[in-house]
């Protein structure tokens, strides 16, 4: 199984999403993080990664989900403009995308250069994933 | 698959970047020959060489297009070699020729990164280079094969002093291809020395492979001084010995670690290296420089950087313990290595800017001849060195800025002659070292800028920010830099393309420099850039607006009053604006608690610094320690607007490991000053 057929499941908000395991760099603990001076609303901070600044994206306020949860993890993921984390709950798994099924294909912009490229379902009765891409 | 093998592919970044190098002196030299309609035979001669690295790199690359069209052009430039009078007065004839093949070699240079890569055809280039041959050649131009050649009568002298020497050169085991490095080895030997004889005779296939690899390579030289020979060979990293034969073997070990896969092509410019530094004398040059990848530098810099950041951590946690004179002399060492380190770092990233002036005089030859415009270019101190960083980040905003003189500055010759100038205009761009700072600095002689116009095309657009009469002649300037501004009443080829002047600005400001204009009507503009030298680590100073931590450098502070001790500078409008006075200037206040809307929880300091000529005076928190902040791009989501709003321009790690952030001179500089001018 390559890495370009896993994906790395996590759930929001009863809602599952998922990133391309190949874009993932890590996943850590919460990070402490600095705020920083009219930041866009997406972001939760910046922290100090490898001793590299990056930023944490915050997906309940890019998916508009009311209420704050603490997250206690933060997935770091590799994009077009460098690394970018996001706070997330809990992993779901890697799942592999030999099975999955292509529910919808329509491609949706969000906030912060995120978006949804597509919607699978990897198995019978199971909800659908939502692939991620920044 | 690609174009390239994976062995091949690994090559790619050293092939472009040496070629790159290369083909900026091939542009740099035609350049000397159109200004003068000849070439000197040095300058022949430096073509040829280049022709002949760019020929046997792109050959061992594969790139048989780009290898056989520079082989043409080596063939012609061998030709000039032969009888330099047969180009006199007829370069500027076959201009567009040489320019093209630049064009097209550049291109392809370009190109080769590229996953989708495949060779380009060229037949018209091709014909035009025969035709070149044909033309300037007569019957005589065989003459011209520099390839790897049988001894010829030219070597009978040699013979006659009856100096040789044998080598016998081993490649490493594991070197791929020996034959082929043992043919590039023989064209580097046979610029200096005459290859009398050399052993396998042929170099081509398995069986010259099998022989070289068992009984290595041997080759007989014209000279018993196999010193110097040893040397260039040395280079070769993948020759492991060489043994001479007849003097006392003192094997030439290749560089301990280098791999064996190392481009071979890497050879020849390094000999180039040498040729570049041609008014030194030559043998002194040769084992004084190492290629070095960008990248490896900039990690160096880098991990610099984090020493940096470590010794302050350190001096943070010895503050905390009890005094102990070790400690602190070690820290007071380390302090010392590190300040060495730093500089000797910071002088490895220096680049001559001379390296880019070719593409700029090609620039302004192409614009001037497409806009029918006569334009005499000049580069002044250019042999300044900058950072690399302040390099990659200065070469679109002077473009930018030398196309608008030529675009909008500089008038046609006949509006010329009317308007009293010779028909011929003028740019500069002078290089200027001042203190932590270099400045550029682009005038031209033309028609200049009329601060009533600027005003009347502002108004049109809409970005006025007062009334049209409160401006002074400074603040109408700068209206060019203002988003969505342009007075060219037609979008030519030129404008409208790159980067616009808000842009040449907001590079300058982020890079912590300035943008200065001047301009008079009808006499010409100058155009100023000031660009700190170096961008990575600064001493600087912390403090606090609200909950974050910011810093500036302190070569660009003056002086910190409490809020009892600025009472005295403070002057107040009646339109309810601040200003500070100090040392016989007056500027505005800027609350960094206002600007970032954060409440003013302390009375707070007031902050005195200045940017260039200008001062600034911000009022913060509270203030931090002094420190040698490291630089750290921030994500890119923090934008260019962001930077308007804030001042920041880049990110910091802190002792604690925190962010901090680095605010730039120039902003704080822009927002306090509205100078006190006489408005127009």
């Amino acid at each position: 199984m390559s890495a370009d057929k896993q994906i790395l499941v996590f759930e929001l908000d009863d809602n599952l999403y998922a990133f391309p395991i190949s874009q993932v760099e890590e996943v850590i603990a919460m990070p402490t993080y600095t705020t920083a001076p009219n930041m866009p609303q997406y972001l939760l901070g910046v922290t100090n990664y490898k001793n590299n600044i990056v930023p944490i994206y915050s997906l309940e306020k890019i998916f508009a989900i009311d209420g704050e949860r603490k997250c206690s993890l933060c997935l770091v993921v590799k994009s077009r403009f460098g690394l970018i984390s996001y706070a997330i709950d809990a992993i779901s798994g890697v799942r592999s995308l030999d099975k999955a099924v292509q529910v919808e294909e329509r491609i949706r912009n969000l906030t912060g250069g995120l978006r949804i490229i597509s919607t699978i379902q990897l198995a019978m009765q199971e909800k659908p994933v939502h692939i991620l891409e920044n | 698959m690609g174009f390239f093998s994976a062995e091949m592919a690994s090559m790619l970044d050293i092939y472009q970047s040496e070629n790159i190098d290369l083909m900026s002196i091939y542009d740099r030299l035609i350049l000397a020959g159109e200004k003068k309609n000849s070439f000197t035979k040095d300058e022949i001669n430096e073509i040829f060489r280049t022709a002949h690295s760019i020929k046997g790199s792109s050959a061992i690359m594969g790139l048989t297009v780009l290898a056989e069209l520079t082989h043409k052009m080596e063939d012609l430039f061998g030709i000039f070699r032969d009888d330099p009078n047969r180009i006199e007065g007829h370069v500027t004839d076959i201009l567009d020729l040489f320019f093209s093949y630049s064009d097209y070699v550049k291109g392809e240079i370009q190109r080769v990164s590229d996953p989708e890569y495949a060779q380009r055809e060229v037949p018209s280039l091709v014909q035009e280079l025969d035709q070149a041959i044909q033309h300037f050649g007569g019957k005589d131009k065989q003459k011209t094969e520099a390839a790897v050649s049988k001894p010829t009568a030219e070597t009978e002298n040699v013979l006659v002093n009856g100096k040789q020497a044998i080598l016998t050169l081993r490649f490493a085991a594991d070197c791929a291809m020996p034959n082929v490095r043992a043919v590039v080895i023989l064209k580097q030997l046979n610029r200096k020395w005459k290859v009398w004889h050399y052993e396998p005779e042929v170099l081509q296939g398995a069986e010259s492979e099998n022989a070289i690899k068992t009984n290595g390579f041997k080759i007989q030289v014209s000279t018993a001084d196999v010193e110097p020979i040893k040397k260039v060979l040395a280079k070769n990293t993948n020759v492991a010995k060489v043994e001479a034969e007849g003097i006392k073997t003192t094997g030439v070990e290749a560089a301990p670690q280098a791999p064996a896969k190392q481009e071979t092509a890497k050879t020849a410019p390094v000999v180039e290296e040498a040729a570049k530094t041609a008014d030194k004398p030559k043998t002194s040059g040769e084992n004084k420089f190492v290629n070095l990848r960008w990248s490896d530098v900039h990690n160096l810099q880098n991990i610099t950087g984090e020493f940096v950041s470590e010794y302050s951590f350190l001096q943070n946690t010895l503050k905390h313990l009890p005094y102990s004179r070790e400690l602190n002399t070690f820290a007071g060492t380390y302090r010392k290595l590190l300040d060495e380190l730093m500089y000797h770092v910071s002088s490895m990233a220096m680049l001559r800017f001379s390296s880019m002036t070719p593409q700029m005089y090609r620039a302004v030859r192409d614009i001037s001849k497409k806009e029918n415009k006569n334009i005499e270019f000049e580069i002044r101190g250019e042999n300044i060195e900058i950072d690399r960083n302040l390099y990659d980040a200065i070469s679109n905003p002077l473009m930018h800025i030398i196309r608008n003189s030529l675009d909008h500055g500089i008038e046609t010759p006949a509006e010329r002659i009317k308007a009293g100038k010779p028909a011929k205009g003028k740019i500069t761009l002078t290089l200027e070292n001042q203190g932590g700072y270099v400045l550029f600095r682009i005038t031209d002689d033309g028609k200049g800028m009329n601060p009533h116009e600027l005003l009347a095309v502002a108004a049109t657009k809409g970005i006025l920010k007062k009334p049209a009469e409160q401006y002074t002649k400074q603040e109408a300037l700068n209206l060019i830099m203002e988003p969505g501004f342009s007075t060219a009443k037609k979008i030519t080829s030129i404008s409208g393309r790159g980067v616009g002047m808000d842009v040449v600005n907001t590079i300058a400001v982020a890079a912590g420099g300035r943008v200065i204009i001047d301009s008079t009507p009808g006499q010409g503009t100058a155009i100023a850039l000031y660009m700190p030298v170096s961008i990575t680590a600064v001493d600087s100073l912390g403090f606090d607006v609200g909950p974050w931590r910011f810093y500036l450098p302190m070569y660009c502070l003056d002086k910190i009053f409490s809020t009892a001790e600025a009472t005295t500078h403070l002057s107040y409008t009646d339109d309810g604006k601040i200003f500070f006075a100090y040392n016989d200037h007056k500027f505005g206040v800027c609350d960094m608690r206002e600007r970032l809307k954060v409440p003013k929880k302390q009375e707070g300091f007031y902050l005195v610094g200045h940017s260039m000529e200008s001062y600034f005076c911000i009022v913060v928190d509270a203030m931090q320690e002094q420190t040698t902040a490291v630089s750290k791009n921030l994500p890119a989501c923090f934008n260019e607007q962001w930077t308007d709003s804030t001042g920041v321009v880049n990110g910091v790690i802190s002792n604690d490991g925190s962010i901090g952030y680095f605010l730039s001179s120039g902003f704080l500089a822009n927002w306090c000053n509205s100078r006190e001018e006489h408005v127009l």
